[in-house]
């Protein structure tokens, strides 16, 4: 936790230094950072509370803001998460089949990240190796085939992203994109640009120095892929994944409202075509973004129907990722009963999943929860 | 005889003029004192709060009559502060279009505009900018030129303005400079703003988190008192953690004792000689409309008024129970009849069901059609209020007017 603090900190020292003494908005982000300054001092001191973890959510809210009005990114981009390096190397491929009625896609997920945050769709209907499209990509070129080129090294750069090599992946999607560009294949175009911008959204989590950049520019991507599969009145699902993708990516930039506008979106085109796995996962985001936003109603809500959308699909990891956030809400909403409840379902699901990052998460919010529903005077509260 | 001539005969033999209920308070407060009872203990908590200049949060159910509270407690404000001798503007703002914090500035300019254009050439520029507005209601109570209550309720919208050139630029930067020019006249400006929480919840939390600056500044010389439909215990915390109100008014249902005596003065508005009885009605009758009402205020006027208003149209001598139960079959049957299929079926689930919440079972959503909650949220809101009673844990519950058509065909 301490970790988590020092880069508030440093991410405020770092919001203060861009803006400039100058800047019309500097005394209003020092107020914030002496609000926030306060509110971690106090969780030092006396140990984090529900109410101290809201107020600084709320704090974080108005520094992000501030920073995408003033600086074009967000706080949360700013400050460095100490558990994003941890994770980097954990690069083992699970690969799962979702079925979206007569669509067939492979989505290949990196195992010890979380499902939803990792989803990368390669499109082609199976995920075969790097060697294998490297030999298509030469043939394609020995023929002069110029579009079959352009679909080889898409499929190459897919390769490449599901073996978590997102460089390789990024660099083989933008000459994919020149080459359906050379060729005005818009349709082409937008599905390699909708690559590339999931290819930069998990570059952004790989590499969290970096973030910021692949994250603006996982946006740019998606937004024109986005704009290009609306002007080809593309299939709906197609246009709501891409919604979904762009929400998630403005979610991690802070950008909250425009987040829930696409989410919203893409929910109801999910939920019209009945296509379940989607569904659950955009209402799960949209429940943690209104968590974070404070709407706690909205929350509890969208979260109990991707539960049970998640319970239904029989997801493992859809419900404990579910629960986990129930937990949280439920903590932060004063109800510990409730929390354990949802926190020890989760750790259930993380403990079949070996999901050992997310159980240490789970313990730790599971040991609050225990400690709230003890009297006061067992807890032994510092006045 | 005509059905109007035995109406108006049985009214005269109850010893009233009307059918005095009515579902929404009268916005005028010197009317409304006359039915208002009740709610000391939140008037108590709320005026010293005001009337330093702090924030205060109104909230609880639909229909529980926030609107007749939050106006009796600036009626008494105004009252209290000029018999001290102070000056002080309070400004109502009842509706209002949009759902924006700028729609929210750009209402409370028109009454502070309106109170200061004698004075001020900026007050009378924004004033005859916005004179487009469509003013549903609007009145100014002074007491002794001292303390000025200034309601305004507007329709129409800001789109309409744009077409026309009303609108004003820098709407927040010309509030806070009109704000500081009441604060120099009056010394405190208490604004009360009593929409939001007929307003999407969602787009109250962005309003409100804009509009975080405005509330924050100024405490002591301005305070802002502000409605929410903030019920639930999600609902609850996500207000108090805003960290905005000094105080946090809920109100609770009424008591069936309470709602016996806002009958009583609903009818002594009609009768010539006031009375501390609810005749025509029968004591029992109140406490089983009170029961049905779910002891919400909306809910127990609206079903006086229709129970009494066909009591008067077949000329009963006295509401009893048996009279209010035949009454009351009417009313219900009469009420089914507006209903569509489609919110028969919901308002028939929801009642076999306990109520309808998040935590919905998937027979449920299965019997109504959808796999989501969330895909029921508009229809519900549209039905919230009259139709669907919000219980305390968030569950809602169809109104007793609607027929449990299983109980009648048994």
């Amino acid at each position: 936790m301490d970790n988590t603090f020092t880069s508030y900190e440093t991410g405020l020292s770092l919001l203060l230094k861009r803006l400039g003494h100058n800047h019309p908005r500097y005394t209003e982000a020092l107020t914030l950072q002496s609000r926030l300054l306060e509110n971690l001092a106090r969780a030092r001191l006396y140990g984090d509370t529900e109410i101290n973890r809201a107020e600084r959510a709320q704090v974080v809210d108005a520094l992000n803001r501030l920073a995408l009005k003033a600086l074009g990114t967000s706080f949360n981009v700013l400050i460095r998460e100490p558990g994003w390096a941890a994770l980097e190397g954990t690069g083992a491929e699970v690969h799962v089949e979702v079925e979206l009625g007569a669509v067939r896609e492979n989505v290949v997920t990196v195992a010890g990240r979380d499902v939803y945050e990792s989803v990368i769709v390669t499109g082609d209907g199976e995920v075969v190796g790097v060697d294998h499209r490297r030999r298509e990509l030469e043939r394609a070129r020995s023929a002069g085939d110029r579009a079959a080129e352009g679909a080889a090294l898409a499929n190459l750069g897919s390769a490449y992203a599901a073996r978590g090599d997102f460089h390789h992946a990024v660099e083989h999607y933008e000459q994919a994109i020149v080459i359906a560009r050379e060729l005005s294949d818009r349709q082409a175009k937008a599905i390699y640009l909708q690559n590339l911008g999931l290819a930069l959204l998990r570059l952004a989590d790989a590499e969290p120095d970096q973030s910021e950049t692949h994250l603006s520019h996982a946006a740019d991507a998606l937004r024109r892929a986005m704009e290009l599969f609306d002007a080809l009145e593309a299939a709906p699902l197609l246009r709501a994944r891409t919604r979904y993708h762009l929400g998630r990516c403005y979610h991690q930039l802070g950008r909250w409202r425009e987040a829930i506008t696409l989410l919203e979106q893409a929910r109801e085109t999910f939920s019209r075509h009945k296509a379940r796995p989607e569904l659950a996962h955009a209402l799960l985001k949209l429940g943690q973004l209104y968590h974070q936003r404070q709407d706690f109603e909205s929350a509890y809500i969208y979260l109990k129907d991707a539960l049970r959308l998640f319970r239904r699909l029989k997801d493992t990891d859809g419900i404990a990722v579910t629960q986990e956030a129930l937990g949280s809400l439920a903590l932060q909403t004063a109800r510990p009963a409730d929390a354990i409840a949802s926190l020890q379902e989760a750790r259930q699901g993380y403990t079949t999943l070996r999901r050992k990052e997310r159980l240490r998460a789970v313990d730790d919010l599971l040991r609050i929860a225990h400690q709230a529903r003890q009297p006061i005077g067992e807890i032994g509260v510092t006045p | 005889m005509s059905s109007i001539a035995r109406y108006r005969k049985t009214l005269r033999r109850w010893g009233l003029s009307d059918v005095p209920f009515r579902a929404t308070p009268p916005e005028d407060p010197a009317e409304l004192s006359r039915i208002f009872y009740g709610r000391q203990r939140e008037l108590d908590l709320a005026l010293p709060a005001l009337y330093e200049g702090r924030n205060v949060l109104v909230r609880g159910l639909w229909g529980v009559d926030k609107t007749a509270f939050i106006l009796r407690l600036l009626h008494r404000l105004q009252q209290e502060t000029a018999a001290l001798g102070e000056r002080m503007l309070i400004l109502y703002v009842g509706r209002f279009p949009g759902e924006t914090s700028e729609a929210l500035y750009r209402a409370l300019l028109l009454p502070l505009s309106e109170t200061l254009a004698d004075a001020e050439p900026e007050a009378r520029r924004v004033y005859d900018a916005l004179s487009g507005l469509q003013i549903i209601h609007s009145r100014q109570l002074q007491v002794e030129g001292k303390v000025d209550l200034r309601l305004v309720s507007i329709g129409g919208s800001w789109e309409r303005g744009r077409e026309e050139g009303w609108q004003i630029q820098n709407v927040y930067t010309v509030l806070l400079r009109l704000l500081n020019v009441a604060q120099e006249r009056y010394g405190r400006v208490i604004v009360a703003v009593d929409d939001l929480d007929k307003k999407e919840p969602r787009a109250v939390q962005d309003l409100i988190d804009d509009a975080t600056d405005l509330l924050r500044r100024g405490q002591g010389k301005r305070g802002f008192l502000l409605t929410g439909r903030f019920t639930s215990t999600l609902q609850d915390v996500s207000g108090q953690m805003l960290g905005l109100f000094s105080e946090t008014i809920t109100l609770p249902r009424m008591s069936t004792d309470e709602l016996y005596h806002i009958a009583v003065n609903y009818l002594n508005t009609a009768r010539e000689r006031p009375s501390g009885e609810v005749t025509p009605f029968a004591a029992e009758v109140i406490s089983r409309i009170a029961e049905y009402a779910y002891h919400i205020p909306r809910q127990f006027n609206l079903i006086c008024e229709k129970v009494m208003r066909r009591g008067a149209m077949r000329g009963v001598e006295r509401i009893d129970e048996q009279t209010f139960l035949t009454l009351w079959r009417m009313v219900q049957d009469e009420f089914a009849l507006e209903l569509t299929p489609d919110i028969r079926r919901l308002l028939y689930v929801a009642r076999r069901s306990g109520g309808l919440s998040a935590d919905i079972d998937d027979a449920t959503l299965e019997q109504l059609g959808v796999e989501t909650f969330v895909e029921l949220l508009p229809m519900l809101k549209s039905l919230e209020g009259d139709l669907l009673i919000r219980q305390e844990d968030g569950r809602l519950l169809p109104s007793a007017l609607v027929p449990d058509e299983e109980e009648r065909g048994n």
